[in-house]
């Protein structure tokens, strides 16, 4: 045992000698940081922006968009471009710069990406609460059609008419009820671990990588003179001294993303990883001869268990066998807990 | 000449060799990377398509222009994109739809509910919801409310009108202002599309999903390969770069030779997934890409200095292990920086920043420039740019490598 432990500890520092090392551990930290912040647009974004001078003008339309009681979440933005960004970077759905005064002629840019879906009812609920603005202008306009001579008492009782017929049960009105349903489907949740996927594919990645260096006719050479036992043994040890600083890294980088399934699920769950990653290294290195074939073979392994696993996507929704498929592959049981 | 001539064949020989050596792992990675890209954009489309909410309409047999209105709602863009209509003959209907989760609202309108709203009599309409709420119902409730809003705007200026002209008199009867102040508000509802001007921001530029997809396929399908050239790079190589040398076959010619071998296989890959990539639209209908003979030659300049960045990434590691270490976490880096992976809009802003200042993005921009605008100069210029800084580099570490060979022996 004390030999084993000796060779971890030579492998180790072998490995931390390596700069390459270093530079497989910091892109996958970087990888993870990348995958925590990305944010693609899914049909439950209900953000919509809206974005005009609120310097310059009164705040006619803030205080009705910003309720609670809206279908749409609407947030306010300072800057234009700001607005842009977070449209075309999928934190909202879409947005609205708005004139500083609303007159009838005046245009609304409504920006809006291919993959929006609550344009058309943010569109409606903008022009709503505009409608509003429009109908007293309206008001306004017309009373000083319909009669000769302007009258400020008229025209004030006139607002304060429309103001309280449309907060009265004048005007038109649904009623709704809520019913009970016999079968309800529900929107289809998927269970996608993109930080754990990449995590794991990084570990997967390192392992595979120690293992192909394994190929160098001088480290090959002093496995060849072992006996098939301790060669077994010490491949293992030699990919375990690769991944455990790598392992550790993940670990953390996983829990401080915030959007780890807890510490313990995810330190059983690594553990389980590096087993069955060595296991499979120790086949692909004994089914595999040539070194040429083995960096290709190693990329496949990797996009198949990417493909088959929740990391981005989960196949088992359409091919319900794959769920049971997946736990052969390491990335498949560590994101099975 | 000569020496150099033969050199080079037999580069590109050991090119093709190790293709077809491999044909069966690089149609796998192919076929895999296919799937993935597909599978992924296939992903993201479907994350954004919104349940409808399927409404089950009860209109009575008598009310014709109720059913007209409601018909013309329903054509709608903010009502189509957020629920779909079903008729249903009598309230018992729709709510067994309902039950059977064949809808998920129903709307029901009263007898006379037409000729009731002509004559200022607000019949309310009955509207059915779930108790279980989703988003997509969360969001009908919305649109109803948005639309039931527009109604009482208008409803409630008419009637302030008609109120305050019984204690200011206009001259005009009860109706003729009702029907005046009705056709101003229905006027200004349907100017309502003017009011908005739509601007478009895609993630995708001005590709469509297929063409940015396809542009990733090939992309890949450039950067992969790379992963194999370590065979040109293995430490017996040594040897053979210090005979060259002695027969007139300096690094730099070396280098050419190896660049050469290590563009033709891509090359050759990429014309394949090209080739297939036409097919497929001919074939489908489904605009993915079209032939151009520019677009092969523009790929060739492509592959040709991907593969002067992998001779520089090999010939600075030294050896083949570390070298393709090296390939594939400079591939993952590109995958990624280039925004053909994943649309640049999408990354931290970091990334995009450290992309656009080393100029990655040029990468992604001239292949899909290339597939589907015409040949782009600027990007061009740029690649080749990287091109001639790797390739110089893996020059200088060759003949420092065949300068220490002399030396040691």
């Amino acid at each position: 045992m004390e030999t084993y432990i000796v060779w971890l500890q030579v492998f180790l520092k072998q490995q931390l000698k390596k700069r390459l090392y270093w530079v497989q551990i910091l892109l996958m930290v970087t990888g993870i940081c990348c995958i925590s912040v990305i944010r693609v647009p899914n049909a439950k974004l209900c953000t919509v922006g809206y974005c005009y001078d609120r310097t310059e003008s009164e705040d006619w339309l803030a205080s009705e968009l910003d309720t609670s009681d809206r279908a749409l979440d609407f947030c306010f933005y300072k800057e234009k471009n700001r607005l842009y960004t977070d449209i075309l970077s999928g934190k909202i759905d879409c947005g609205f710069v708005l004139p500083v005064q609303l007159e009838e002629n005046n245009v609304i840019e409504s920006i809006t990406t291919p993959m929006s879906t609550k344009h058309a009812l943010a569109k409606l609920t903008v022009f709503g609460v505009c409608y509003r603005v429009l109908s007293r202008q309206l008001l306004t306009d017309v009373d000083s059609r319909l009669y000769s001579k302007s009258d400020e008492k008229r025209l004030e009782l006139l607002q304060q008419k429309n103001a309280e017929i449309l907060d009265s049960d004048r005007v038109f009105d649904i009623r709704m009820e809520e019913v009970s349903v016999g079968r309800v489907e529900d929107e289809k949740e998927t269970a996608c671990l993109p930080v754990q996927g990449v995590a794991g594919t990084f570990v997967v990645l390192i392992m595979l990588l120690a293992e192909g260096s394994t190929f160098d006719p001088k480290i090959r050479g002093v496995f060849q003179a072992l006996s098939v036992r301790r060669r077994a043994c010490m491949s293992a040890l030699y990919c375990l001294a690769a991944v455990l600083l790598p392992a550790v890294t993940a670990l953390t980088c996983v829990c401080l993303s915030g959007r780890s399934r807890g510490l313990d699920v995810e330190c059983i769950s690594m553990m389980l990883l590096i087993v069955s990653a060595q296991a499979w290294t120790f086949i692909a290195d004994s089914r595999q001869k040539d070194a040429d074939h083995y960096y290709v073979l190693r990329v496949l392994f990797l996009i198949i268990q990417l493909l088959i696993c929740p990391a981005f996507t989960d196949l088992s929704k359409y091919l319900p066998a794959l769920s049971i498929f997946r736990l052969l592959w390491p990335l498949g049981i560590y994101m099975y807990l | 000449m000569s020496s150099f001539l033969i050199y080079l064949y037999l580069e590109c020989k050991k090119s093709l060799h190790l293709m077809k050596k491999m044909i069966i792992s690089l149609c796998l990675l192919l076929l895999f990377v296919t799937a993935g890209i597909i599978i992924a954009a296939v992903a993201m489309t479907q994350a954004n398509v919104l349940a409808k909410v399927q409404v089950a309409v009860v209109i009575p047999a008598s009310e014709d222009q109720t059913r007209v209105v409601v018909q013309f709602a329903s054509t709608l863009d903010s009502i189509q994109s957020i629920c779909e209509f079903v008729y249903c003959d009598s309230e018992q209907e729709a709510l067994h739809r309902m039950d059977n989760g064949e809808a998920q609202a129903c709307i029901v309108f009263p007898d006379n509910f037409y000729e009731d709203a002509d004559q200022g009599i607000n019949t309310p309409a009955t509207v059915y919801l779930r108790d279980t709420e989703v988003l997509s119902q969360r969001l009908f409730r919305g649109l109803l409310r948005d639309g039931v809003g527009l109604l009482q705007t208008a409803e409630a200026g008419v009637y302030a009108v008609l109120d305050v002209s019984e204690q200011y008199p206009i001259g005009l009867d009860r109706e003729k202002i009702g029907d005046l102040m009705l056709d101003l508000y229905i006027s200004q509802l349907f100017a309502g599309s003017k009011m908005f001007r739509e601007t478009v921001v895609s993630p995708f530029d001005t590709y469509r999903l297929p063409e940015y997809v396809f542009g990733g396929l090939l992309f890949m399908t450039v950067l992969l390969p790379g992963l194999c050239f370590g065979c040109f790079y293995r430490p017996g190589q040594r040897a053979l770069e210090q005979k060259l040398q002695i027969s007139g076959i300096k690094a730099w010619k070396l280098s050419l030779s190896r660049v050469a071998a290590m563009t033709l296989m891509p090359w050759l890959c990429c014309l394949f997934m090209y080739v297939a990539g036409c097919v497929f639209t001919a074939l489908s209908g489904c605009e993915v890409v079209y032939w151009h003979g520019e677009s092969v030659a523009g790929i060739f300049l492509l592959c040709l200095a991907f593969a002067c960045v992998f001779h520089g990434v090999y010939a600075c590691s030294g050896n083949p292990q570390t070298g393709s270490v090296a390939a594939l976490l400079l591939e993952l880096w590109m995958m990624f920086g280039s925004g053909m992976l994943i649309p640049l809009a999408y990354l931290p802003e970091t990334m995009q920043k450290i992309s656009r200042f080393t100029q990655l993005e040029m990468w992604g921009t001239y292949l899909l420039k290339l597939l589907y605008q015409g040949f782009d100069w600027k990007a061009a210029c740029t690649i080749c740019l990287y091109a001639v800084v790797m390739f110089s580099l893996g020059v200088l570490f060759l003949w420092k490598r065949t300068l220490s060979g002399y030396r040691c022996s």
